[in-house]
């Protein structure tokens, strides 16, 4: 009973001002946690936004290929497996540039194959499995999909494989530059495929859906295969991801230095335009952010005033502690309790007053972007900012006290009172 | 050192600071206590009596020179060591009783205790029964008188059993009824359990019994040969 007492008992009349804090902690947390759980759902939002639009891949890409346009329509000529994109981007090359960034590398290829009344044309695409994976999604109805060690494989889409006719287990023959066949296993079967920066359809081909402007379909084999069929290692296209869409600019700058030269070769990206798109939204969450920063620190400092009002006249009651033996942390936990309550009490009740009245929706500006209404959050991110609030105040309100009596001479503390 | 002397001070100076002003309080002051000692220590306001016993109850820091407790230096103890020997080795009486107003007189004694990690409200009953106060153990300080209140003080300072109990004026606020008879509680309790004790204070009747009398006097100690009549 002593206990309890000495730390919540004998404020007198400023146990008002305790309370007073409290309140204000209340209406502290309640702003604080209202308008970090918009500012969350505004993360979130953009967070899905940033995942579809990819704003962090920089796409590098040789010259379109003329030779597809020129495929022949007619003619028992021999099939042809081309370039989609000229291959005029050194591997060594890109990855000196891409420093400290992904680099997804791709050959993209078509074959045509003559008949004697038809042509009919298949996509390649020479793949790193596990990177392209990270950019592309594609979805195996049958067998699996490639991987890292695979040679002379390929999985390839349900459209191609009735085109070419074969199955999981089967092989089929595709001509390389050396004028030879290199016959290709099918390993996997993909019933869909969304390919990150697809070429766009120039010829007919078999398609999962056909009436797509870009390549919905293909045969996916690992790039030292598409190297072996091509016969040479220089890319078609790359996609480069940066460690965070701000390093996007720099990392073009290096790529734009390294292939200065090389005038077929392009660098796209979506930064630019992502940045365009969500300036407003942006804009706003960073005002949100302000006016809740500013909101903070006026009520923290005022919380902060009251507790120290309410310790200073307590202080002299922890120097009488200190002086009947009480060692430094049991002053400081002595100190440290009495506002922990009124951050609790406060931080509590203003948390549960933002959960319970809070807007389901928030509509944020985001004309460009669309984004849609904002769904607050109520997660850990936004409890543990209002924690730090709560406390953040309160210290500040103690931390003078709190020196005097631990760190300074008790003799004076005493004095005072008794002058 | 002598190997008997309780308290040994060696050339202690102490000098208050306010912006350019000095103004020093203890000017090279030696002195030795032996076990159960009483000791007055007298002398006007402001000659730095209660800076003394400031220093020997490690409130405060000597600018220079060695405070020896039973043979331990306490001039420039940390934070922790400080509060050790305040819990363990003295007990101190304000002239203000410094008692907490939200407690009863029972639990203002079992403070000490509670720092020691060793509440017994049995002996802090048995304390105020010793000063007289065997019937007020659970009013609250500010219901007991300055008299009553001060005994509280004396009952809080003996209650871990200190070597030492440093009495800072504790009959400055007190009429000269309740002064005799405080301060004949606070002799007879010292006595009794052989704690040494040294008490500032101006009033001569104080001096009765006291083993040696130390004068203050701008901050330079003299031993005074007091002899009671």
């Amino acid at each position: 009973m002593i206990v309890p007492r000495l730390v919540l008992a004998g404020f007198g009349r400023r146990a008002i001002e305790l309370i007073l804090a409290a309140l204000v902690i209340a209406a502290l947390s309640a702003v604080i946690a209202s308008a970090s759980a918009v500012i969350e759902g505004a993360r979130a939002s953009l967070y899905q936004f940033e995942r579809k639009e990819r704003p962090d891949i920089v796409r590098v890409i040789g010259r379109f290929n003329r030779a597809l346009f020129e495929l022949p329509r007619r003619g028992n000529l021999p099939p042809a497996t081309l370039p989609v994109y000229e291959p005029r981007i050194e591997p060594e090359e890109l990855m000196a540039a891409a420093v400290n960034a992904t680099v997804i590398k791709r050959q993209s290829l078509l074959r045509n194959v003559v008949t004697e009344n038809s042509v009919s044309n298949i996509y390649i695409f020479g793949i790193d499995p596990a990177l392209e994976e990270q950019v592309s999604v594609f979805h195996v109805a049958a067998g699996r999909f490639l991987a890292a060690n695979d040679q002379n494989v390929a999985v390839l889409d349900q459209a191609s494989a009735r085109s070419l006719g074969v199955g999981i287990g089967d092989s089929f023959p595709v001509r390389t530059a050396a004028d030879t066949d290199l016959q290709l296993t099918v390993v996997g079967l993909l019933d869909s495929l969304r390919l990150h920066a697809p070429p766009l359809v120039t010829v007919s081909a078999p398609a999962l859906h056909p009436s797509a402007a870009v390549v919905t379909s293909g045969v996916f084999v690992p790039l030292r295969t598409s190297e072996e069929i091509f016969a040479r290692p220089t890319l078609t296209d790359a996609l480069i991801i940066a460690k965070s869409p701000n390093e996007v600019p720099a990392l073009i700058e290096h790529i734009r230095q390294q292939f200065r030269l090389n005038t077929g070769v392009f660098i796209e990206e979506s930064y630019t335009r992502f940045l365009r798109d969500v300036r407003d939204f942006q804009l706003t969450l960073t005002l949100f952010r302000t006016v809740a920063l500013l909101s903070g620190i006026l009520a923290s400092a005022v919380v902060a005033a009251l507790l120290h009002d309410v310790y200073e006249d307590r202080r002299y009651q922890y120097a009488v502690l200190a002086a009947v033996g009480f060692g430094p942390f049991h002053l400081l936990t002595l100190i440290l309790c009495p506002a922990l309550v009124v951050a609790i009490a406060g931080t509590v009740g203003g948390t549960l007053l933002a959960a319970g009245f809070s807007p389901r929706q928030f509509e944020m500006p985001s004309l460009l972007a669309d984004l849609g209404a904002v769904t607050p959050r109520f997660n850990g991110s936004v409890i543990t900012v209002v924690i730090i609030a709560a406390l953040a105040a309160v210290l500040a309100g103690i931390v003078r006290t709190a020196w005097t009596v631990v760190g300074s001479p008790l003799a004076h503390t005493l004095r005072k009172k008794e002058l | 050192m002598n190997n008997r002397s309780l308290i040994e001070v060696k050339a202690v100076s102490k000098t208050y600071r306010r912006g350019r002003l000095s103004v020093p309080a203890l000017l090279n002051i030696s002195f030795e206590i032996q076990p159960g000692e009483f000791v007055i220590l007298t002398g006007s306001s402001g000659a730095g009596k209660t800076t003394l016993l400031n220093l020997l109850a490690a409130l405060d820091w000597p600018d220079q020179g060695e405070i020896m407790v039973d043979g331990k230096n306490i001039a420039h103890l940390s934070l922790w060591s400080a509060a050790l020997y305040r819990r363990v080795q003295v007990g101190i009486i304000f002239q203000a009783y410094n008692l907490l107003p939200q407690l009863t007189a029972i639990q203002n004694v079992a403070l000490p205790m509670i720092a020691a990690g060793s509440l017994d409200l049995r002996r802090a009953d048995e304390l105020l029964r010793s000063v007289g106060l065997g019937d007020r153990t659970l009013h609250r300080a500010t219901e007991l008188s300055g008299g009553e209140q001060q005994r509280v003080a004396i009952a809080r300072a003996l209650a871990n059993h200190p070597k030492i109990v440093l009495a800072d004026e504790p009959t400055g606020n007190l009429d000269d009824e309740n002064a005799r008879e405080v301060l004949r509680l606070l002799i007879h309790s010292c006595k009794e359990r052989g704690a040494t004790l040294m008490l500032a204070t101006h009033d001569i009747r104080s001096f009765e019994g006291a083993d040696r009398v130390f004068a203050l006097q701008a901050g330079l100690l003299r031993e005074e040969h007091f002899r009671s009549v």
